[in-house]
Parts: structure tokens; C-alpha cells; sequence
């Protein structure tokens, strides 16, 4: 499975555009920049691979600064073992 | 993504070391926060916070020290913030919650020392925590032996103000941790250069009281039948509340417990579904160590309620805000602190009363007792925590546990089969 990220500059583009998508229903969860996609800290945006190119279109309608759309594979595991 | 990297640097950080930090803490988040369904649209705030917790908080700080202002940076629930922040300063938690700073903590402490101390000590040795970084001057206070040694070591590079905390209940210590917040309070009015008057005190004590009600107000709401939040979920409330602006944190709690309020009107539900509802009590789980709350809830419970340091006690009773002088204030701050039961204190009978009176609130099917590695107050006061559990009829397990993985896998066994057992 493939996840959808929205990455930003800075943080209050990314606020901005998650308010935005929360208004128009559009699924969005805030969470920190896979490293995979940046090897700087931050936030960026999880959204739903069926929603990518209505997100686009309201970065560009809304005029909101990001730096790309990003993909990364889901290595996700929710009974995880390992704490850090 | 903002690049974080010059802020590091300039606060004198190993910027390589850090990095392999960096690298681990995204994927953990991830499997361990993300991977869970139906949580609340207001966690985002937390996920936020989390997500900049090395970049846009300390950040702030650093503004903040650039108009004048001073960080102090405190360890435990002992230290009243409200001094803190009367005297326009800010405090902080520090860091201690990872086994990726434990190796550089034993390089200087017995290896027999909680994995707290150890962590933290390391997080400062090996310049990898920007809060330790940042802060002007550390509060430290006498809960534990390993800490008062750890102090000594701390204040060879940056000053450190330790706060001699009574062991015991009595009037005179009442009186004597009054004397002690007085001390703290000169103390950081000379290094602020800021004069705390009553009007200041009594903002701030209404500042960190608020914050206090916020996270009572959510620990409340998981006490309803259909848990409206997971615990894992409200671990990371009560970690972030040591770190975040507290007036910011008690807006955003607030509007938390709003939407959490309505999904119990709406009976929306985020726990499994019968799951046996846990509490924990025991030793503090500072951030980001979430590994019980994680193998709890994938074992197919709920955690209800922390009778820990980063829970219950951190905002359980508020301070008098009727007082209007500045001893009366410093009295009714020594009368609220002096009210946390932590081990540090004999007789603690309290505590006890706490945990059993914690366990019925909450409606726990069975407390879990989970206590830090070589933290031997804790883990010795676990034979009277014990008992009284039993004898008052809810199931207990005692758990000793530290940061590393190797438990992960006996640790689920015997939580599993407690949850059997509670069937």
C-alpha cells in the first residue's frame, strides 16, 4: 500500500491547508514528515490516495505554499515492539 | 518541513547524533499513533506538537530569550511552575523518555540507576535534547537519590537550582516546602531581574490552575463507559502538558474535550470493543516512551486512568486562588504540592487511598503497577499498593520495566493472560 503526504515549507502552510480540508470534508491528518520524504523535522499532511488530486487543486485555488505531493510505501505496524 | 538544522547548531547540539533521533521518531509515531481509528480531529493539535517538538517549541523559547526572558528547565511535578511564570519566565520539561539517550547517561551513572536519570543525563552529555540546550538554569528537587547525585553532575555545565523536598507530611513540612518555594522564588527573581508581586503570582497561579482543570475535564471524560479517547491518546495529552505554552495547551485541551463530549452524546467510542478497562499506576512515562499504553491497547484493553506523575498527579487539586498576599500564596502553593503522593514520602499512605479511590472513579476491571527499572521508592512501596489492591477485590499485576525492547515480548504474555484472567 502506498501513503500520500503533503509536504510544506513551514508549519503555518500546512495549518492553513489542513483547516481548509477539514472544511471541504476532505480527510487530512497531521503528522511528522516521514524520513523517507525529508530528512528535516516538521510536519506534513497524511491524506487519502483518492483525495490527491482534489488537494492539488485547492493548494492551487488557495494559493498555499507547499513543497510536493509525496509518496511513500506504508510500512506501518500497528503491534509494533520496537519503542526508540 | 522547516530546517531546523542552524537552530540546532547554534544551540551547540551534535547535530549527527540527533539526526539518527530524527530518523527513528517519525515510523514510531507513525505505528504506534496513526495506526489507530476513529481518534478525535482535535489529536492533530498533539500530532503537531509531537511532529515540532525539536523545532517550532523550542524555537519559541529561543524568541522568547531574545526579548530578555529567561527558560527554566524542571524534571518533576514538585517544582510549582506558577514562580516560574510570574517572573515573565518560562518553564519547561526536559528530556528522559527514550533508550536512544540511555547509552550516553551510563557512560557517567551506574548502570543500576532508572532509566529516567539515565536518559536524561544522556539527552544532556550527548547535546541531543534542544530543551536542555536552551534552558538558562535547571530547578532540580530531592525526590530520589538518584536525581540528587544526577544534579551534581547536570550543574557542571549550566546553574541549577535544587529544591529540598520534605519526605514527610507533617505541619512543620508544610511550612518547610513553603520556605523552600520562597528560596525559588528569590532565587529566579535575581536571575530574571523580574520582581514576582502578588498580582503576577496570582495570574500565573490562575494560568497553571486553568491548565489543571483542562486535563482533569478530559481524565473525567474517560471515566464514561464508551471511552471518547484512547489511552494512549491521553498519555501523549499529559506529556505534551509539561512542554507546550500552558495557556495555548489549555485552549487546545479544551476544544478537545468539547468534541470529546460530543461523541459521548453521540456515543462514539474509540476503544476496543469490551475491552477490559486497565489503570495504571506507578512511575512516570515521560515522552516518548508509550510502550505499556501500546501493548496494553493491542492486547485488547483500555487504559483508563494514570495514577503517575504524567497523569493523575500532575493536576489532581488546585492551588487557593482566593489568597491575596504572597505568603498566602506561597502557603496555598506548599499546601497543593505537598498534596501530590509520590514514594518519596513515608508515611504515604495517601497514595494508597489514591489508587483505590482512582480504580473505582474510572470503574478499572484491574490495575497494572508499572514502575521504572532501579526506581526502588516506587518499587517497594508496589508491596503495599499490592495488597491493598487485592484486598479490596480488583486485580493487580506489577510490572518492572525500563525503555529497551527486549521486554516487549514477556511483557505482552503477561498482560495478555492478566486480561484473561479478568475475564
Amino acid at each position: 500500500m502506498i501513503k500520500y503526504f503533503v509536504l510544506f515549507p513551514n508549519h503555518l502552510n500546512g495549518i492553513k491547508l489542513n483547516q481548509i480540508l477539514r472544511k471541504e470534508g476532505i480527510k487530512s491528518t497531521i503528522a511528522p514528515t516521514p524520513r523517507e520524504l525529508s530528512v528535516c523535522c516538521g510536519i506534513s499532511l497524511l491524506i487519502r490516495k483518492e483525495d490527491v488530486k482534489s488537494v492539488d487543486q485547492i493548494v492551487f485555488r488557495e494559493q498555499i505554499d507547499i513543497l510536493r505531493i509525496a509518496s511513500v510505501e506504508d510500512k506501518s505496524d500497528p503491534k509494533r515492539d520496537r519503542f526508540g | 518541513m522547516a530546517d531546523y538544522k542552524e537552530m540546532w547548531k547554534n544551540l551547540g547540539m551534535d547535530l549527527d547524533k540527533h539526526d539518527q533521533l530524527c530518523e527513528i521518531l517519525p515510523q514510531v509515531f507513525d505505528d504506534i499513533y496513526l495506526t489507530q481509528e476513529n481518534r478525535p480531529e482535535g489529536m492533530d493539535y498533539y500530532n503537531f506538537v509531537v511532529s515540532e517538538i525539536h523545532g517550532l517549541r523550542p524555537m519559541e523559547l529561543i524568541e522568547h530569550q531574545k526579548k530578555g526572558g529567561k527558560v527554566f528547565g524542571t524534571f518533576c511535578v514538585y517544582v510549582p511552575d506558577e514562580i516560574i511564570f510570574a517572573a515573565g519566565a518560562i518553564a519547561t520539561g526536559l528530556c528522559g523518555g527514550s533508550q536512544f539517550w540511555v547509552p550516553g547517561g551510563e557512560k557517567v551513572l551506574p548502570a543500576s540507576t532508572c532509566p529516567l536519570i539515565k536518559s536524561s543525563v544522556g539527552a544532556r552529555l550527548d547535546k541531543t535534547c534542544p530543551y536542555f540546550q536552551i534552558a538558562d538554569m535547571y530547578i532540580g528537587e530531592t525526590t530520589c537519590d538518584g536525581k540528587k547525585k544526577a544534579w551534581e553532575i547536570l550543574s557542571e555545565n549550566v546553574p541549577i537550582h535544587v529544591m529540598d523536598l520534605p519526605q514527610m507530611k507533617r505541619v512543620k513540612d508544610v511550612e518547610a516546602w513553603a520556605d523552600e518555594i520562597k528560596i525559588l522564588l528569590v532565587k529566579i527573581e535575581e536571575y530574571t531581574g523580574n520582581k514576582v508581586t502578588s498580582e503576577k503570582l496570582s495570574t500565573a497561579i490562575k494560568l497553571i490552575n486553568d491548565k489543571r482543570r483542562a486535563l482533569s475535564r478530559l481524565y473525567s471524560l474517560r471515566k464514561n463507559k464508551k471511552l471518547p479517547i484512547t489511552g494512549k491518546d491521553a498519555l501523549l495529552i499529559s506529556q505534551i502538558a509539561f512542554y507546550d505554552d500552558p495557556m495555548r495547551f489549555t485552549e487546545m485541551t479544551n476544544t478537545l474535550c468539547d468534541e470529546l463530549e460530543q461523541r459521548i452524546i453521540d456515543e462514539i467510542s474509540v476503544g476496543e470493543k469490551a475491552g477490559k478497562r486497565i489503570m495504571l499506576s506507578g512511575t512516570p512515562l515521560a515522552i516518548p516512551n508509550w510502550k505499556i499504553h501500546h501493548i496494553i491497547e493491542t492486547s485488547g484493553a483500555n487504559v483508563v486512568v494514570e495514577e503517575m506523575c504524567t497523569g493523575t498527579r500532575y493536576f489532581e487539586n488546585l492551588v487557593d486562588e482566593t489568597k491575596s498576599t504572597l505568603d498566602e500564596q506561597i502557603m496555598a502553593l506548599a499546601e497543593r504540592y505537598m498534596k501530590i503522593n509520590c514514594a518519596c514520602f513515608t508515611p504515604n499512605e495517601e497514595r494508597i487511598e489514591d489508587i483505590i479511590r482512582l480504580a473505582k472513579e474510572y470503574k478499572a476491571d484491574g490495575v497494572i503497577d508499572v514502575n521504572l527499572k532501579f526506581c526502588n521508592l516506587y518499587d517497594v512501596e508496589g508491596f503495599k499498593v499490592e495488597r491493598a489492591l487485592k484486598e479490596a477485590g480488583i486485580p493487580v499485576l506489577g510490572i518492572e520495566t525500563d525503555y529497551t525492547d527486549q521486554d516487549a515480548a514477556q511483557l505482552r504474555t503477561r498482560i495478555g493472560a492478566f486480561l484473561e484472567m479478568l475475564e
